[in-house]
């Protein structure tokens, strides 16, 4: 009993950490992806808002900004993770799925970087940018910073 | 012989100089602002037809259209397309200007487009226009060789993934069928996408056509009765898509009912089905199915009697997203029309490679 009472702030710790990591599982991809925006609507959206956004189903923000697309893109793995958590493709069915979108003419196309680096020098220089990155180690402007919230009983962006 | 020869090359240089203002305008030194890119679509194919009656061995290679397509930024709201090919046939080299429209996205997901655009009556005129790279099959449905519109110059008000069901629509007026100004076409068109890459769409159609001997572009519909009959017409074209893509099973059916009237003759329909269902295995290798139907009445004065189906098998391999090769064999029986009337039927293969150089 009082290697409890003497402890129990650790327990206390160990378990909200717990806690904590569960939640974060359910309301994040993981914690490899990271959404940042540049002078975008809300700090905060859904996953299934965040899918709607990268796959082209939103041309403009309320605040009158054309929304652009930044990804982080080509054949590594960070690429396959990308392309399977925000779209559920492979690589391959991401570029089949952006070309056909472009060609049809009802979506500008993304803008593709190579690296996290370029990805961010671009989303600093649009407005009205989103960007996703995978394992991004680059240091990210507070003002950049986008969260994913639970989609039950949240307002969607439509 | 010198005549078509001089003719010949005004196209080439005529194509060239478009191609050279192209290349000029992509340089990031003109256009800094401004977001330009330029891709271009190709197909080349080999086809071997097989004739019943005859018992005969066609035997052909082809050069497909050849298209270059331009998108540009002009500033925050307004955007350029303009999608233009060049052909080869009989003997001919043919230049075509499919696409060259500005679009206003004035405020969400709602626009406004003016110039020439592919008339939006299907989901196949809307998505694919002419770059078989996207073509589920080797090529169109037959309705496009009789029924369908496929390009149009007018004004467009379009809206996109709108509420839940990410519905459409797309609403234009522009010139008549035949290009005739006075009399404008008119569309509605609308579309729900209630899963990804599931789209359902249905459209109304309607063009009067003061004089039906007036020849566009032969994508206008065939108006094959051109030449016996120059009246008006009231052309009325309905449609039905559902296309479901993005997954294991493939699926695109395109339903067209077309019903003229004329003064004439009264009010005459035709009807055409296409079917596709196709299997992706490992988004590379996709064997598929299609059947393809089209009917015209005898008394229908744009096209006249019309009877013909088309069904096949095929494989799709897909080596990467930007080239592919489909291997096609498909029989079809053109049933006695106004211009034919026996019973025509063969065989035909096709080996089709489609690319986009992006």
């Amino acid at each position: 009993m009082q290697y409890i009472k003497s402890n129990i702030s650790v327990f206390v710790t160990v378990a909200f950490l717990f806690l904590m990591i569960g939640n974060c599982s359910a309301q994040n991809y993981s914690s490899r992806i990271r959404i940042c925006g540049n002078s975008i609507d809300e700090k905060s959206y859904t996953k299934s808002d965040i899918k709607s956004i990268f796959k082209g189903e939103k041309s403009r923000w309320k605040n009158g900004n054309s929304v652009i697309l930044v990804l982080r893109f080509n054949e590594d793995e960070k690429s396959q993770h990308l392309a399977k958590a925000i779209y559920n493709k492979s690589t391959q069915g991401v570029k089949k799925f952006w070309l056909g979108l472009v060609f049809s003419g009802r979506s500008n196309a993304p803008l593709f970087a190579d690296s996290n680096e370029e990805a961010l020098l671009m989303l600093a220089k649009h407005k009205g940018s989103i960007g996703v990155f995978v394992d991004c180690k680059e240091e990210i402007p507070t003002e950049f910073k986008v969260s994913i919230i639970k989609s039950e009983n949240e307002k969607s962006i439509k | 012989m010198i005549k078509t020869i001089l003719t010949n090359y005004k196209k080439i240089m005529k194509f060239n100089y478009l191609f050279l203002l192209t290349l000029i305008y992509s340089s990031t030194g003109l256009l800094a602002q401004g977001n330009f890119n330029v891709k271009g679509f190709g197909s080349m194919e080999h086809n071997l037809e097989y004739h019943q009656d005859v018992e005969e061995f066609d035997l052909a290679w082809q050069l497909g259209e050849q298209s270059l397509f331009v998108t540009g930024d002009m500033g925050n709201k307004f955007s350029f397309l303009g999608e233009f090919s060049l052909g080869y046939r009989g003997g001919d080299i043919h230049a075509n200007l499919h696409r060259a429209r500005i679009k206003c996205n004035y405020v969400g997901n709602h626009s406004l487009m003016i110039g020439q655009m592919h008339t939006p009556v299907n989901y196949w005129n809307d998505v694919y226009y002419h770059a078989r790279i996207f073509f589920p099959t080797t090529d169109r449905p037959l309705a496009f060789s009789y029924f369908i519109p496929v390009h149009s110059i007018g004004i467009r008000a379009q809206g996109q993934n709108l509420g839940k069901l990410n519905f459409g629509y797309d609403i234009q007026t522009g010139n008549s069928l035949t290009g005739d100004g006075n009399n404008p076409a008119v569309l509605g068109a609308f579309h729900i996408k209630p899963v990804d890459g599931m789209r359902i769409g249905a459209s109304y159609y309607y063009s009067y056509i003061p004089q039906n001997n007036t020849m566009q572009h032969m994508h206008q519909g065939s108006g094959m009765m051109g030449s016996m009959y120059a009246g008006s017409l009231d052309y009325q074209l309905i449609n039905f898509s559902f296309a479901r893509f993005e997954t294991k099973l493939e699926i695109l059916n395109e339903f067209s009912m077309v019903s003229s009237r004329s003064d004439t003759l009264g009010v005459a329909e035709g009807y055409g089905n296409y079917l596709y269902i196709g299997y992706n295995i490992k988004e590379k290798y996709t064997p598929y199915i299609l059947l393809d139907m089209l009917k015209n009445e005898n008394n229908e004065l744009r096209n006249g009697l019309v009877n013909q189906l088309k069904y096949g098998v095929g494989y799709k391999h897909q080596f990467n997203p930007l080239i592919n090769l489909k291997c096609q064999i498909e029989r079809y029986t053109f049933n006695p029309n106004w211009a034919n009337n026996s019973t025509s039927n063969y065989y035909e293969f096709i080996l089709q490679l489609s690319y986009a150089i992006y």
